[in-house]
């Protein structure tokens, strides 16, 4: 039987069918080694034309800051000679029939000079969406959420959109929201609406920028800055007594009090108007703003409006830190910050918990490390002490920049702010004071020790920390993603990372032993196999100064069952132990992906089940 | 075979037997991509290289493929040979490259160049595949250049991007679109049809069962003359059976 598997009829087919793939393979693989660095480099002109379309100067790469648009992918910095052109960004968003690349260029003062398409595989004409992107020159941050979308390209163009504010937000370090593609709320009165009503409570012409509140308050519909006028928000309380809302547009100044309240829609069930029930809030801030007195005969609707107010106020105040107004604006600290560090500076906020009262800013500004604005009051005199710090990556002071200092009786601060350079958490506090003016230099020593220590020692920071050195482990990723760790993790795996763009995990690890009092801490690549792939140990501290030598070079490559046969480190069995444990331990948490091996060996099984049913139907028709 | 004949070969594909017009093969691209003049050039040069190639390939190995293989090895061939040629493209021109988009890469399966393998190129030799495959193509590129020339010019009011004056107020847009293309699609069939050669007899003489559309439908008996090649062909099945 199997000779007749083997005849020519059946065996020639396949033989010369693979022949010729591996033929085509060949010519293909040496048209491939001609052509792909020609097509690289092609590919990488267009990207420079395009950067060179929007903006013409020198280009330097800048880092993308942190919390900046997924999209982002390259910065550019462009000077001409030493006038600072503007920047342009590359940018990558989702269209309708794929990914659109774009670049675009934002001049110094924040205006888009030119957006143009780079790449795009869209159904819609080129030369429609190329004409589209025109409609962004000049628009500034304030101006771009009115440019229109493309009729019969709706998905296309507010992903242009996006892609353009996303580039404005970048540079300028604004937070203008994207567009929604529909599924808005429909709210009883348009933007422009809400905008007019607020222009006619004020005398004279102001320019009201929208605000997207995060976390705001559900009836809380909109807010708008109006400069040195305050802030205007529109209030949409859904009718519990009425199927008609209650609306208005309250007036509020920079330091959070009510000028006025301007109740556009008000229906009760028993036509009891509100009477002087809006007035009651002129003056009212986030405190007072729940005493107001309510309609009587309609306390339920103006109380939920009460409620509303007042909780729109809470929200706003504290996220816009009203009626705190600081000796410097954002704007300031951060040219200053610039200034300090020599250099342009592209910096974004940096979320801090329990940051200490002085601690009144935290920028990130990338591998240029953070800039602290610290404002303490005066103790001794009625004027605060501010300055600026400048952290290093490794939460090391840099610089400290005393922007102000008086102390009552003429005494220059001298060296004092030098002497902060190079100190740390630790260190700082030993600054030497100034001798004559031991309280506010003490002040602002303790200040400056707390906000270090809250800006070090804050789990951003650290978790900062730990991702750079788990990049330089496994250089090839794209990036780290969190995972959740059950409940039942073992408790050594402090944390647990998917490597992004390549194969495998990484676990951070701290095992502790009773014979010392520092942790050994560790950060371990394991593959998609369940090997050790690389390690690194970050502390190592036994009792005895014992090192761990190349104990650590030893655990790479091996997988769970091959570590237990580990040699410890000599004298320190126990930390090495526990640390080997531990990394079998997070080894054992890690899923494998065996999807690749059952999907080979299906296509396998299933291609030989043809081949043998194939033939076998042959044979019966050759009997 | 006469010089005359080798012509023939090559001339058939111009008007006779055009692939686009008369055989109706290939009608994808043939839509796509006659919006503009550049892109039906770019397609029709593309498509005759690989046609072209492929066919010399196929009839090269014609005796050494079994039948039984025979069309993934085809098709093994002519995507290598797009993909030589999407390659190119990207590299020395890819302006051409980014206008032709997806389409490139779909001239593996335009039905053409598969097609003439199947009708042509496995049995005959290489020489005339060769020419059969150049004047297929030749014949592509001349049906996507008569409906692109009107489509971009009546359409759009420009021919290869550059405008013409007086057309800009008279332009037809739909014809940029695909119903327009539609319609010059099936105009320019007609035409051909009508000032072509005579479909009906022709059809029988230089046919094979193969190149003829209704071939699924009449089960190889209603064209009197290749009666006798039906004969023939069922006379070899008995004696395979045989064995």
């Amino acid at each position: 039987m199997s000779e007749k598997l083997l005849k020519k009829e059946n065996i020639k087919p396949i033989v010369v069918l693979s022949v010729i793939c591996l033929v085509v393979a060949a010519l293909l693989g040496g048209v491939n080694l001609l052509t792909a660095d020609v097509i690289k480099a092609a590919e990488e002109q267009k990207v420079y034309d395009s950067l060179r379309e929007v903006l013409d100067g020198t280009f330097a790469p800048a880092e993308i800051p942190e919390g900046a648009p997924e999209s982002v992918t390259a910065l550019y910095k462009v000077t001409d000679g030493d006038a600072d052109v503007g920047h342009v960004v590359t940018l990558k968003v989702k269209g309708y029939a794929g990914d659109i690349l774009m670049t675009v260029g934002v001049d110094a003062d924040g205006k888009v000079t030119k957006a143009v398409i780079t790449a795009q595989s869209e159904t819609h004409g080129k030369a429609g969406m190329a004409n589209y992107t025109d409609n962004y020159a000049g628009v500034s941050s304030d101006t771009v959420s009115d440019v229109e979308l493309f009729t019969g390209a709706t998905v296309s163009s507010t992903a242009i959109k996006g892609a353009v504010i996303d580039a404005l937000n970048t540079v300028t370090g604004g937070s203008i929201s994207s567009p929604d593609n529909g599924g808005e709320e429909a709210l009883p009165k348009t933007d422009e609406e809400i905008k007019a009503v607020c222009e006619g409570m004020v005398e004279g012409d102001i320019t009201l920028t929208d605000l997207a509140p995060d976390g705001a308050p559900d009836t809380l519909k909109r807010a708008y800055d109006a400069g040195d006028s305050g802030y205007f928000l529109y209030i949409v309380v859904p009718g519990q007594y009425v199927p008609v809302a209650t609306e208005a547009v309250v007036h509020i100044n920079n330091d959070g009090e009510i000028i006025k309240v301007n109740l556009l829609q008000w229906v009760v069930g028993h036509d009891v108007t509100s009477g002087d029930f809006a007035d009651g809030f002129i003056g009212a801030n986030k405190d007072t703003a729940g005493e107001v007195e309510l309609v009587t005969g309609a306390i339920g609707t103006s109380g939920d409006f009460r409620d509303a107010v007042k909780a729109a106020l809470v929200y706003f105040v504290e996220e816009y830190e009203l009626g705190e107004a600081l000796p410097k604006t954002d704007d300031e600290i951060k040219a200053i910050a610039s200034e300090m560090a020599g250099k342009a500076l592209i910096l974004s906020d940096f979320a801090v918990s329990s940051a200490p009262e002085t601690l009144k800013r935290v920028y990130s500004a990338g591998d240029d490390g953070y800039f602290l604005y610290i404002v303490v009051p005066g103790a001794y005199v009625p004027v605060a002490t501010e300055a600026i710090v400048h952290l290093n990556t490794d939460c090391e002071v840099v610089t400290v920049n005393l922007l102000q200092w008086v102390v009552g009786h003429g005494v220059e601060p001298g060296d004092f702010a030098d002497g902060f350079a190079g100190t740390n958490k630790d260190t700082v506090g030993d600054v030497e004071l100034v001798t004559g003016a031991t309280g506010t230099s003490g002040d602002f020593r303790d200040a400056l020790e707390a906000a270090v220590i809250t800006v070090a020692d804050g789990d951003a920071a650290k978790e900062r920390l730990l991702l750079k050195k788990i990049e330089a482990l496994v250089p090839n990723a794209e990036g780290f993603d969190t995972v959740e760790l059950a409940a039942d993790a073992p408790a050594s795996l402090k944390k647990l990372y998917k490597v992004v763009g390549y194969d495998g995990y990484v676990a951070y690890i701290i095992t502790s032993t009773k014979y010392v009092d520092v942790e050994t801490e560790s950060i371990v690549y394991i593959n998609s196999n369940g090997k050790v792939g690389n390690i690194q140990l970050l502390t190592w501290t036994v009792g005895h100064g014992v090192e761990p030598g190349d104990f650590a070079s030893t655990l790479i490559g091996k997988d769970a069952e091959e570590l237990g046969d580990v040699e410890l480190v000599t004298s320190a069995t126990v930390t090495a132990g526990n640390l080997r444990d531990a990394i079998v331990d997070a080894i054992g948490v890690i899923p494998v992906d065996h999807t690749p091996l059952i999907v080979g060996i299906a296509v396998l099984v299933l291609s030989l089940a043809c081949t043998i049913a194939i033939i076998i139907i042959k044979r019966r028709k050759n009997r | 075979m006469t010089s005359n004949k080798k012509l023939w070969i090559f001339l058939k594909g111009l008007i006779a037997e055009n692939p686009v017009l008369v055989l109706v093969l290939g009608t994808c691209p043939t839509l796509a991509q006659t919006g503009s003049v550049i892109a039906a050039l770019s397609m029709g040069i593309a498509a005759t290289a690989v046609l072209v190639c492929s066919n010399v390939v196929i009839s090269a190995l014609r005796k050494i493929i079994p039948d039984t293989v025979r069309i993934p090895c085809y098709i093994v061939v002519i995507a290598g040979f797009v993909t030589v040629v999407q390659l190119l493209m990207q590299a020395y021109l890819p302006d051409l490259y980014d206008m032709m988009g997806v389409y490139l890469a779909l001239i593996v399966v335009n039905c053409i160049i598969l097609g003439r393998a199947e009708m042509f190129a496995r049995k005959n030799n290489i020489i005339d595949s060769a020419l059969d495959g150049l004047g297929m193509g030749v014949g592509f590129l001349i049906a996507l250049l008569a409906m692109a020339v009107i489509r971009e010019v009546l359409g759009a009011g420009t021919f290869a991007g550059i405008e013409i004056p007086f057309m800009a107020d008279y332009k037809i847009p739909i014809l940029t679109m695909a119903p327009g293309g539609f319609l010059v699609f099936g105009i320019l069939i007609a035409v051909v049809n009508k000032i072509g050669p005579k479909k009906g007899e022709e059809k029988r003489k230089n046919f094979s069962c193969e190149g003829c559309p209704s071939a699924t439908l009449c089960g190889k008996v209603s064209c009197a003359e290749n009666t006798e090649l039906v004969v023939n062909v069922k006379e070899e099945e008995v004696e395979d059976n045989g064995n």
